[in-house]
């Protein structure tokens, strides 16, 4: 035999257990209602299948300090700054192969490419094209190979593929980690804005004893 | 006393004509003068001279040696060794080899000392360096890699003003991108003759942009496969070399306007 008051509380608590869950749901469809009027809360766009385009990726090499175009075939999104970092990474991916002419480490290299409209001053009134922000990882300029002809190259690339394949880039600033660096690792300069419009790199043979000529592209800085 | 008189009488005459011979006279003579040059009665008021700016001083012919990285900055590793020894033992064997021809040289660093790239071309600044080398070591490709700055060159107008006003301090060896190609083609040259393959290139680097005088990135590989950079022969024969460019270096540096 079930005593009485252990009956009333049972009831409460189922009751209130009803009360509850009927306040949970009311609470769930307001909060619907309530992001469905943000204004700008469009539903993302469904992805759309590019096909692959063809890129040009200047290819550093070592031994001789050259730059080389290769051609080859990449599905690139549309916004400009992810196509950006799509080259980027393909490229640094092409360096961690075992047989690349300028090996890096296999590491997450870029974390971002922001574009900006070039700033214009009293100086520079005429400014055109957009300024690239390459947000480098901490891990990639950890593990850079250090040394001037290396690093340089490294940054020569990256220059050389941005203008390539999206010419309205006409300047590159870098950051690591989202701070400034001084260097790359240890001899490029990492704090001066590069300027790629009118650089393309220069495409070399094989290096020659003395030869007396500069086989890489010459790098332009703007104050 | 008068004896006394009469001479200082004597002494005053005489020195009363001899004024009067040097004195001009008082009036022109009359009759025809020779034809002479006339000077202006009344000289316009020229300004006084401007003080000239401070212009650089001429001193010998010196070098300046900047061995890469120091202290906790180790640079890259070159075989076993790190590259701020390499570039120190390298740099003092050079002076060495520079003071025994004459040239004077001056050391950014002389031991394994942290300095900073401000510290460094200000000490190379100073110095008003008829050549700077910047030494450098890496195990990435072989022989010498030559780097000058990649600065675009400086106008005609800051290139005629160079040794005379400021120059902004990121940007000064724009104006002595010339020289420091010239220098950069000397060196070449040298380790030409060696058999030592050269790479010419441009970088971006500090403290090189900053540095007023002719500058050159010395990095140095190894040769090839067989010959490290530990190799002393290796070194003795970059050491040389370059002592032999820089000597070539001042006698052209002397015909330079």
């Amino acid at each position: 035999m079930i005593p009485r008051y252990q009956k009333v509380i049972l009831w409460l608590l189922l009751i209130s257990s009803v009360l509850m869950a009927a306040y949970l749901i009311r609470m769930r469809s307001r909060a619907q209602d309530q992001l469905s009027a943000v204004p700008g809360s469009a539903p993302m766009p469904a992805p759309v299948e590019t096909r692959p385009s063809q890129v040009t990726l200047m290819i550093a090499n070592d031994e001789d300090g050259s730059l080389a175009p290769v051609e080859t075939k990449l599905a690139l999104p549309t916004e400009a700054s992810t196509r950006a970092k799509t080259l980027l990474n393909d490229l640094f991916t092409a360096y961690a192969q075992s047989d690349s002419t300028h090996p890096l480490a296999a590491v997450p290299a870029v974390n971002d490419v922001f574009l900006l409209p070039v700033p214009s001053g009293a100086d520079r009134p005429s400014q055109s094209g957009q300024i690239a922000v390459v947000n480098l990882t901490g891990a990639f300029a950890d593990h850079h190979p250090s040394g001037i002809l290396v690093e340089t190259l490294t940054l020569l690339s990256i220059l050389g593929t941005l203008h390539a394949n999206l010419p309205q880039i006409t300047q590159v600033r870098f950051l690591v980690d989202g701070q400034p660096r001084e260097t790359l690792a240890g001899h490029a300069d990492l704090t001066r804005t590069y300027l790629t419009a009118g650089d393309v790199p220069e495409v070399t043979g094989s290096a020659q004893p003395a030869s007396g000529n500069s086989s890489m592209q010459k790098l332009e800085n703007s104050q | 006393m008068l004896w006394r008189i009469a001479a200082m009488m004597a002494v005053c005459s005489s020195i009363a004509v001899l004024a009067q011979q040097s004195s001009p006279p008082a009036a022109a003579p009359s009759g025809p003068q020779p034809p002479r040059l006339q000077s202006p009665i009344s000289a316009p008021q020229q300004p006084p001279p401007a003080p000239l700016a401070p212009q650089r001083p001429q001193l010998r012919f010196s070098v300046v040696l900047d061995p890469a990285h120091g202290g906790s900055d180790t640079g890259a590793m070159v075989g076993d060794t790190p590259e701020k020894s390499y570039t120190l033992a390298l740099a003092l064997r050079l002076h060495v080899l520079l003071n025994g021809d004459g040239i004077h040289s001056t050391l950014t660093r002389e031991n394994d000392v942290s300095i900073d790239k401000i510290a460094r071309a200000a000490t190379a600044n100073r110095a008003y360096a008829a050549a700077c080398i910047l030494l450098h070591a890496t195990n990435t490709g072989n022989g010498i890699h030559l780097f000058t700055s990649s600065l675009p060159a400086a106008g005609k107008q800051i290139l005629a003003d160079t040794h005379r006003s400021f120059l902004p301090w990121q940007t000064a060896q724009a104006s002595y991108n010339t020289e420091s190609l010239r220098l950069e083609s000397e060196i070449n040259s040298a380790f030409a003759q060696q058999h030592v393959p050269v790479l010419l290139d441009r970088t971006s680097l500090m403290p090189l942009d900053s540095l007023a005088c002719p500058a050159v990135v010395v990095e140095v590989a190894p040769l090839d496969a067989n010959t490290p950079l530990s190799d002393p022969a290796y070194q003795k024969k970059i050491a040389e070399t370059l002592e032999k460019a820089i000597i070539s270096w001042r006698g052209d540096w002397r015909l330079q306007p």
